[in-house]
C-alpha cells in the first residue's frame, strides 16, 4: 500500500462537462475541488471563463478560483506552487481531493511538474510581439535561430505562439530556453487518477455553441464592456473577450463577434483534444455514465492500493 | 568636429549579415532607425570584415541595451 493520498483529476476540452462531473465526484468523495483553469483564477470575468457558479461553490468548496486581479501575472509554475500548497492543507484533513480544469499545462504542472521557466515581463512580451507584428514569423524564427539554435530546430515553426514564447523565455532568462528544459517528471506525495469525458466531436461542438449562447444571455457582453479598459492585459487576450472588444471597436457586428467566439472556442477545444491524445495516463469516460464509472475506478484503485 | 544627436554612428559589428539584419529589425521594431552600412560587402566578401550596424548618436546607448537584452550583443 502506498499510503499516499489520491488526487482525482477531471480534465478535458472546454464544455465537455468537467464542472458537473467534478462536483458529483467531490460530493460522493466528501472532498474539495481545486480548479486548474488558467482564466478562472482571475476575478471579474466569471461569465466568460465559465467559472463555477455561487450555487456550485456552495455545494462543494472550490479553490484557486477568482483570487487574482486581471493585472496580476500568473503562470503554470505559479499554479504548481499554489495548488501544491492548497492540496497540502486538503490532504491533511482528507486523503482525497479533486482537481478540475482544462488548462493542460496547469494539470501537467501539478501532476508531474514542469521545468522552471521565468515569468515574462510585460516589457519583454511587448518587445517580442512588436517585432513579430512588424517583421513576421520568418524574421522571428531567424532571431530564435541566433539565440537558441536547438530550440529553433525542434519548435513548431508554423505556430507563432510557440515561437514567440521561445524567444520571450530566452530573452527573459538570459539563457537559451532549450537549456531550461529538463523533461524530468517530479515525484509527488500523492497518487493521481486522471479522467476525461470522451465526447464525440460533433456533440462537443454543439455544446460549445450552446454554451456561447448561454454566456451571452448571462451577460458576457456587459462583463466584457466593464473590463474593456484593461484589454491590453494578457489576462484578457483570450477567446470571448477579444471578439467582443472587436465589436466595441466597430470592427464587426455583434452576431459576427458571437459566431467568432463559438468558432475560436471550437478551435481551442481541438487543441485541447490534441494535447489529451498524447496523454497515456488518461482514463476516458462515456458521458452518460461518467460519474458512476469514475467512482467505480476510484474505489477499485483504492482497494488495490490497500491490499497491495 | 562635434557630433550632433542626428549623426550616424556605429552601434555594433557582426560577423554575419543574418545576425546584423535581425539586430536591425529588432531596433526598427523599437522605433529606432538603424541601417546596415556595408551589407553588400558583407554578402560578397563575408570574411573580409564585419557587418556594421549604424544608428543615430542619440539612440546608440538605448540601441545597444536593447540588443544586449535581445541576446544579439554581448
Amino acid at each position: 500500500m502506498s499510503g499516499k493520498p489520491l488526487l482525482v483529476v477531471v480534465t478535458g476540452p472546454t464544455a465537455s462537462g468537467k464542472t458537473a462531473l467534478s462536483i458529483s465526484l467531490a460530493e460522493a468523495l466528501g472532498c474539495d475541488i481545486v480548479s486548474a483553469d488558467s482564466r478562472q483564477v482571475f476575478r471579474d470575468i466569471p461569465i466568460g471563463t465559465a467559472a463555477p457558479s455561487v450555487e456550485e461553490r456552495a455545494r462543494v468548496p472550490h479553490h484557486l478560483v477568482g483570487f487574482l486581479g486581471l493585472d496580476e501575472p500568473y503562470s503554470a509554475a505559479a499554479f504548481e506552487a499554489d495548488a501544491l500548497r492548497v492540496l497540502d492543507g486538503l490532504f491533511a484533513r482528507r486523503q482525497v481531493a479533486v482537481v478540475c480544469g482544462g488548462s493542460m499545462m496547469y494539470v501537467d504542472a501539478l501532476t508531474g511538474g514542469i521545468d522552471d521557466m521565468p515569468s515574462i515581463t510585460d516589457a519583454t512580451r511587448a518587445r517580442v510581439r512588436d517585432f513579430y507584428e512588424q517583421q513576421g514569423l520568418d524574421a522571428l524564427l531567424a532571431w530564435l535561430e541566433i539565440i537558441d539554435p536547438e530550440m529553433h530546430r525542434i519548435v513548431d515553426r508554423r505556430n507563432p505562439k510557440r515561437v514567440i514564447h521561445a524567444v520571450e523565455i530566452t530573452l527573459q532568462a538570459g539563457v537559451p530556453v532549450s537549456s531550461l528544459r529538463t523533461g524530468q517528471k517530479k515525484e509527488r506525495p500523492f497518487d493521481v487518477l486522471k479522467f476525461c469525458i470522451d465526447m464525440p466531436r460533433e456533440r462537443l461542438f454543439g455544446r460549445i455553441n450552446a454554451r456561447v449562447e448561454s454566456m451571452m444571455q448571462a451577460g458576457l457582453l456587459e462583463e466584457a464592456r466593464a473590463v474593456r479598459h484593461l484589454r491590453h492585459l494578457n489576462s484578457l487576450n483570450t477567446v470571448g473577450y477579444k471578439e467582443l472588444f472587436a465589436f466595441f471597436d466597430g470592427l464587426m457586428d455583434l452576431d459576427t463577434a458571437v459566431a467568432r467566439i463559438a468558432k475560436n472556442t471550437r478551435v481551442y477545444a481541438k487543441k485541447q483534444l490534441t494535447w489529451l491524445s498524447r496523454d497515456a495516463d488518461l482514463i476516458r469516460l462515456a458521458p452518460e455514465t461518467a460519474a458512476a464509472d469514475a467512482l467505480s475506478i476510484i474505489k477499485k484503485f483504492r482497494h488495490n492500493e490497500t491490499n497491495a | 568636429m562635434k557630433q550632433t544627436p542626428d549623426d550616424i554612428v556605429l552601434c555594433a559589428q557582426f560577423q554575419e549579415l543574418t545576425r546584423a539584419s535581425i539586430a536591425r529589425d529588432v531596433l526598427l521594431a523599437e522605433d529606432i532607425p538603424a541601417v546596415i552600412d556595408n551589407s553588400v560587402m558583407g554578402i560578397v566578401f563575408p570574411p573580409a570584415g564585419a557587418v556594421r550596424l549604424m544608428v543615430r548618436v542619440a539612440d546608440r546607448d538605448r540601441a545597444r541595451e536593447i540588443l544586449r537584452q535581445g541576446a544579439l550583443l554581448r
